[in-house]
């Protein structure tokens, strides 16, 4: 049940920011499709809501040479059909396209994805290897932050309670970098989800690697450890190191036991998956595709 | 959620286990713990622990029952409810104190249970939360005695 609430409508950032500096405890509202959760179950009450959905700058996507600004009130299913997302940077789109249900996709927006920081979730981890940054902006002015410094721990944000996240950018990825997404989950709300990319050289040698895990840590992270161990390698040499990169990328993650599965295992979970994306990784700088395919699990 | 740790601290065992009788000094250790009272003097206490995960903010006023004191060592049940959230909060904490070359060694083994509407976040985030609320109480308690 839904308890009575005051709906407030701004049109512009600057109405929400300053409907948001008066009623710091109010909640904001996009998709809703976490927040009224919530609301019905009585784990929050409420006494303001800002629909945010109605502010026309909060829902912008905007491609060009200094990346993708997805802004806060994109939905997935918007990111998953738009032409220049899927042309330019179709792991996103790719991703997008699997991100819960069409129903949650349809009305749950990127930001409220990434305010909510609810740990099994995919966007802030493939977001990772993007190296993305996010805009918060209050009735004081802005600040952007990297999306690494944003999320702090399940449900935890860098947010402050009189800011808005108005939108996230990605950063394009230097030539001849591919990337794969690699999620694995029984459930509604995934497991496990990895992000990898490569960056070759004109003789095949890796140049950069960006290896993000999510899910089974706090938050979602960078594995600086595993990234290095490729680094320089020649691409018909990374087969031979995926072992390896599994292992480092499960030494990396702090896991807890929960309904998920124990620590133990999704320290394994790890470990096979970061192999498996490696593996996947290779296939695709070759272009190759991807063939392979694993039970409960999403190779995008 | 079973949270175990031990901490050195620098202050002797006799320091300590004053420490730990010491309300309001436990009122400052405790994170988010307010309004504590004592109920009958080394038997029962009622306190109120505020707690937030996110964006839910819960508040549970605890019955705290010593079940156990012998030297260097106390044991305790705390058990709450927190009616707006439809959640009830159940905890078993063991404390001990011994000497060491520190000056003393505190054990903390916490155990808890959260119960209703909150039980839905998932025990991971709850069994950090405990981690994060003993390893603070820690750092408070080492703070107040003064290393």
């Amino acid at each position: 049940m839904l308890r009575s609430f005051e709906l407030h409508r701004p049109s512009t950032i600057a109405e929400a920011s300053a409907l948001l500096a008066a009623r710091p405890d109010a909640a904001l509202y996009a998709g809703g499709t976490e927040l009224l959760l919530l609301m019905k179950s009585g784990l929050m009450r409420p006494a303001d809501v800002i629909d945010v959905k109605r502010i026309p700058d909060l829902g912008g996507l905007v491609d060009d040479a200094s990346g993708l600004a997805i802004g806060a009130t994109v939905t997935h299913r918007m990111l998953e059909r738009s032409a220049a997302v899927r042309a330019r940077w179709p792991l996103v789109a790719g991703v997008a396209a699997h991100v819960a249900n069409v129903r949650v996709r349809n009305v749950g927006t990127v930001g409220g994805n990434l305010a909510f920081a609810d740990p099994h979730s995919d966007l802030a981890t493939l977001f990772l290897v993007f190296d993305a940054t996010v805009r918060l902006v209050s009735a004081d002015g802005s600040r952007e932050l990297a999306l690494a410094d944003f999320v702090r721990g399940p449900y935890e944000t860098a947010r402050r309670p009189d800011e808005i996240l108005d939108r996230v950018r990605l950063l394009p990825w230097p030539s001849r970098t591919g990337g794969v997404y690699v999620k694995f989950g029984l459930h509604e709300r995934p497991t496990l989800g990895v992000a990898l990319a490569l960056t070759l050289d004109g003789g095949d040698r890796v140049t950069a690697v960006r290896l993000a895990v999510g899910c089974v840590s706090p938050r979602p992270h960078r594995v600086v450890t595993a990234e290095r161990a490729l680094t320089g390698q020649r691409l018909d040499a990374l087969s031979g190191l995926a072992d390896d990169f599994g292992a480092l990328a499960a030494s990396a993650v702090n896991p807890v036991s929960d309904l998920h599965g124990s620590a133990d295992y999704k320290r394994e979970l790890t470990r096979v998956f970061a192999r498996r994306a490696l593996i996947a990784s290779v296939a695709r700088a070759d272009g190759l595709a991807l063939g392979a395919s694993y039970p409960h699990a999403i190779v995008v | 959620m079973r949270v175990v740790r031990e901490v050195a601290l620098a202050a002797p065992v006799e320091r300590v286990w004053r420490a730990l009788w010491d309300v309001p000094r436990m009122v400052a250790c405790v994170p988010g713990c307010v309004e504590a009272l004592e109920v009958e003097p080394r038997r029962r206490y009622e306190a109120r622990l505020s707690q937030r995960v996110g964006p839910i903010a819960l508040s549970v006023p605890l019955d705290i029952r010593v079940t156990e004191e012998a030297p260097g060592r106390l044991a305790l049940e705390a058990r709450g409810r927190d009616g707006r959230l439809a959640t009830e909060v159940h905890m078993s904490v063991r404390l001990g104190v011994e000497a060491a070359e520190s000056g003393s060694r505190l054990t903390v083994e916490a155990e808890g249970r959260v119960l209703g509407t909150l039980g839905a976040l998932g025990a991971s985030v709850i069994q950090r939360r405990a981690e994060e609320l003993v390893d603070e109480f820690a750092a408070r308690l080492r703070g107040e005695l003064g290393g």
